[in-house]
Formats: structure tokens, C-alpha cells, sequence
């Protein structure tokens, strides 16, 4: 197994705080790591540091096997597909919305959408609204079919079902499990830690 | 050309005594807005008169040199004053948003000066300081408005942004539906006094040179390339400021810096 996302003692914060001391970890390719931990501990900084808009302050940090150089930085972020903790990312319609997103790699393909539509039910007319008439759950299944579609190697998921129903976010946790996708989500949902391998971490104040 | 008729001093005081109606209003409904209004009523005043001044002597004195540094002056004040009412941080954003705004200001006056106006001492006073006093004093207020909107929305959707910089994989289309609307919000007001000119008030300009002796058609002219002028003027000075800002207002690894905007 290739290691695809690798942290070595690294040390990450802010100016005035340091989050996480000698964080080591490392996600092995298809593997997927649910990242479990009160709110303010840093989970959302840590993918922003494996995004690269973070330089840690000390230790390793390794994507696909490249530092997170600035000269790397273009590589690494067209492998990364990311789902933002606050869904309310896309303007007008849903649907135009994505297709710009997909159509830049020639990705968009109108009936695998509207599946993926279909499996995560969403109602047929969701993709002709606007996204901001969307519900908070509809936008977040909306920004994951996304992701789904944009095939990129390594997932990042920022709380991607918070605003689910159960049934949804088993099946959510369900289809990216078997996506094998080199994945990194962050969850509070129980229904992540019945994927298949899934591997937690578990992360608290004071660092780990 | 004539020139206007002179106001006498006694009926400039007359004019004064207009006043007197919005203060009682203001009085009366308890705006707290009096001192204010008498204050800048008693600024401009003392501000038109000092310009006047200065005017006569750079009129006089007509130096190519002079008038260049003058309208330099004139910008510096300005955008000075501007940033420091804005949200923007000063150290962060003056020195590129004056430069911008220079190189705009002095292309496109000089062009209007050669070109649309067709004289052949483009740096003299009457056309250097008082056209690009003109087009400056009417395109900042744009300029400001569209570099503080483009920073305070890309502060204020940091995950938005952080979206499309990951999802597109670059800064420039990260950026882009900021770029769009920060232009759009300062220049729409302008489009629309545009598209209602003429219908119904008489522009400032024109009723300055029709009482100063020119004919309405002249008079009609000048407004409408000024209005041009200051249009292009602000669309360059938006995109150059931007485009220099961006350089001190993000960080290498793509996210805005702290303390650029407040929000
Ligand atoms: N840009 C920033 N500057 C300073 N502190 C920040 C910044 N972003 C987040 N923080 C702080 O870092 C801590 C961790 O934030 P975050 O990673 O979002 O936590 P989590 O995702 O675990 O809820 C929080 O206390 C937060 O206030
Ligand atoms: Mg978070």
C-alpha cells in the first residue's frame, strides 16, 4: 500500500496558538480516516494543512509522496477533492454550478448526474434551482455527487453529513467507503464508524 | 467666451441663508446632523476659495513640472483621505492603489487632453489640473468601494474561496466571481446615472459651462466624454489596484492575509 497523505511529527496552529504537537499519521492509499475530535481542536486545520494553505511550523508533511513546497502546491491541490464544513459554496443554478466545475476536466456527464442525483434522493428538479434555495442537506449531497463526479484522487470531507438524515448518512459514509478513494473525513456522525476499514482518529485539546 | 456672471458677496450670503431650512428641519426632528452640515458646509467653502486661489496661481505660473506634481498632490490627498475611511489597512493598501490610480489618472487625461480635446499643451494647467482633478475626484470613491468589496467578501467566505482555489487550482479563477462583483457593486451606480442622463437634471459640468458662455451643444459635448473619461478611469484604476494589491494582500499559499480588511 502506498502512503498517499503522511504527517511526521508536525507541529501546526496559528500565530497565537499552537494546535497540534508532533502530530503523526499516515493515510494509505484507498484508505479512508475518519478524523473524530470535539469542535476547536484544529480538525478543519489539519486538511487545510494537507491543501497546503497552512505551513506547518515544524515536522513533515508529505502528499502523494511530494513535500508541500509552493513549487508543489499546484500538483497536490489538482489531486484533492474538498467538501467544505459550511455547504453554502455554489451561486445560481445548481446545476450550470457544477457543470462549470466538471467541464473544466472534462468531466460532466449529464446522466451519471442525474443518478447520483437519484441514489442520494434528492428531488429530479434540485439541479434546476438556484443552490441557495437548497437546504443545508441538499447543498452538502450536491458538493459530494460534485466531488463523486470530479474523481480526483484524495477526498477531503469537512463534516460532509451533518446535515443529513440517518438513513442518508449511512448511506453517504456507505458509498464513499466503497468509492476507494484515498479519504480524509472529519465526523461526529456514528454512522462513519461502521465503513468497512475505516480507521479513527481521535483528536482532543492539548493535541495528540 | 464671456465667462458667467459674478456673485456678489452679499448674494453669496443670501445663498448661505438657505441653510437655515434643513437646519430648522433638523431641529425640529432632532437629527443630530446640524454641526455636522455647518461644519462641512463652512469646509467646502474655505476649500473652494483656497482652490480658487491656487487655480489663479497655477494658471498663471502654467509650468508643465508643476501641474504634474500638483495633480500627484491632488491624488495622494485624496486616496489618503479615502483608505483612512474605508476598512482597508492603510500600510497594506496605499501605495498600490496610488499607483493604480496614477498611471489611470495621468493616461487617460492626457489621451483626453490630446485626443478629444485635440490641444497641443496637454500639461497645462487648464487641461492637466483641472480635467484630471475632475476625472480623479469622480472615479476614487469607485476605485475604494470595489478593492474593499473584493477583500471583505473573500475574507467573509473564507471556505468559498478556499473551494474554488482547491477546485479550480488556481488563484485567478478562485477570485474571479469576487473580481466580477466588486466591479460590478462600484460601477453600476455609474452605468445607471449614465442611462438616465439627460432625461431630466442638467449635469453639473454643463451648467457651469452653459452659464460660463459655451453653447448647450458644446456644453453637451464635454459632459459626454467626461462622463466617458471618468467611466474608463475607474474601470482601469479598479483592475490595475486589485491586481497590485493582491500582491501584499495574499499570502504565497493562496490565503488572504490577516488584518487586510476589516470586517
Ligand atoms: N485563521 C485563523 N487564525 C487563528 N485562529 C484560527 C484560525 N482559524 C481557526 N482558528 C482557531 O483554531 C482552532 C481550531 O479551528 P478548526 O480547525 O476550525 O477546529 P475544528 O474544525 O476542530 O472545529 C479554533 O479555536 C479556531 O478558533
Ligand atoms: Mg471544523
Amino acid at each position: 500500500m502506498k502512503p498517499v497523505i503522511e504527517f511526521e511529527n508536525v507541529t501546526i496552529g496559528y500565530e497565537d496558538r499552537i494546535l497540534f504537537k508532533n502530530l503523526s499519521f499516515t493515510v494509505y492509499e484507498q484508505e479512508v480516516l475518519l478524523i473524530k475530535g470535539p469542535s476547536g481542536t484544529g480538525k478543519t486545520t489539519i486538511l487545510y494543512t494537507i491543501m497546503g494553505l497552512l505551513k506547518p511550523v515544524e515536522g513533515k508533511v508529505r502528499i502523494c509522496g511530494k513535500k508541500l513546497s509552493l513549487k508543489n502546491l499546484p500538483y497536490i491541490r489538482r489531486k484533492i477533492s474538498y467538501v467544505p464544513q459550511n455547504p453554502d459554496i455554489l451561486r445560481e443554478n445548481t446545476e450550470k454550478a457544477i457543470e462549470e466545475i466538471l467541464e473544466r476536466e472534462k468531466k460532466f456527464e449529464r446522466k451519471k448526474l442525474k443518478e447520483l442525483i437519484d441514489f442520494f434522493q434528492l428531488p429530479e428538479e434540485t439541479l434546476q434551482k438556484d443552490f441557495s434555495e437548497l437546504s443545508g442537506g441538499e447543498k452538502q449531497r450536491i458538493l459530494l455527487i460534485t466531488a463523486i463526479l470530479l474523481d480526483r484522487d484524495i477526498f477531503l470531507l469537512d463534516e460532509p453529513t451533518s446535515a443529513l438524515d440517518e438513513d442518508l448518512k449511512v448511506k453517504v459514509a456507505d458509498f464513499i467507503g466503497k468509492l476507494g478513494k484515498t479519504t480524509v473525513v472529519i465526523s461526529h456522525d456514528r454512522e462513519w464508524e461502521s465503513v468497512n476499514n475505516i480507521r479513527v482518529m481521535e483528536v482532543n485539546n492539548g493535541g495528540s | 467666451m464671456g465667462g458667467a456672471k459674478d456673485i456678489s458677496i452679499l448674494s453669496m450670503m443670501l445663498c448661505f441663508l438657505l441653510l437655515i431650512i434643513p437646519v430648522i428641519i433638523y431641529s425640529y426632528i432632532k437629527l443630530p446632523l446640524i454641526k455636522e452640515t455647518l461644519l462641512s458646509a463652512a469646509r467646502m467653502t474655505i476649500q473652494l476659495f483656497l482652490m480658487g486661489i491656487y487655480l489663479k496661481y497655477l494658471f498663471q505660473y502654467d509650468s508643465a513640472i508643476v501641474n504634474i506634481l500638483w495633480l500627484l498632490i491632488m491624488m495622494i490627498v485624496a486616496t489618503f483621505q479615502a483608505i483612512r475611511r474605508s476598512n482597508l489597512n492603510r500600510k497594506v493598501f496605499l501605495v498600490p492603489i496610488l499607483l493604480s490610480y496614477s498611471i489611470s489618472i495621468y493616461t487617460i487625461t492626457l489621451y483626453f487632453n490630446r485626443f478629444v480635446i485635440d490641444v497641443t499643451r496637454i500639461f497645462s494647467a487648464k487641461y492637466l489640473v483641472v480635467i484630471g482633478g475632475m476625472i480623479l475626484g469622480n472615479s476614487l470613491r469607485g476605485i475604494i468601494i470595489s478593492v474593499s468589496t473584493f477583500y471583505k467578501d473573500i475574507a467573509h467566505e473564507k471556505e468559498r474561496y478556499i473551494y474554488r482555489l482547491i477546485t479550480f487550482g488556481n488563484k485567478f479563477e478562485a477570485v474571479l466571481p469576487y473580481l466580477r462583483n466588486s466591479i460590478q457593486i462600484a460601477i453600476s451606480p455609474t452605468i445607471a446615472t449614465m442611462a438616465t442622463m439627460g432625461i431630466v437634471s442638467i449635469p453639473g459640468t454643463m451648467t457651469g459651462q452653459i452659464l460660463g458662455g459655451a453653447s448647450p451643444m458644446v456644453a453637451i459635448k464635454y459632459q459626454i466624454a467626461l462622463m466617458i473619461a471618468v467611466f474608463a478611469a475607474t474601470n482601469i484604476s479598479i483592475v490595475l489596484s486589485i491586481y497590485t494589491t493582491s500582491r501584499r494582500a495574499f499570502e504565497k499559499r493562496g490565503l488572504l492575509r490577516k488584518g487586510i480588511v476589516k470586517i
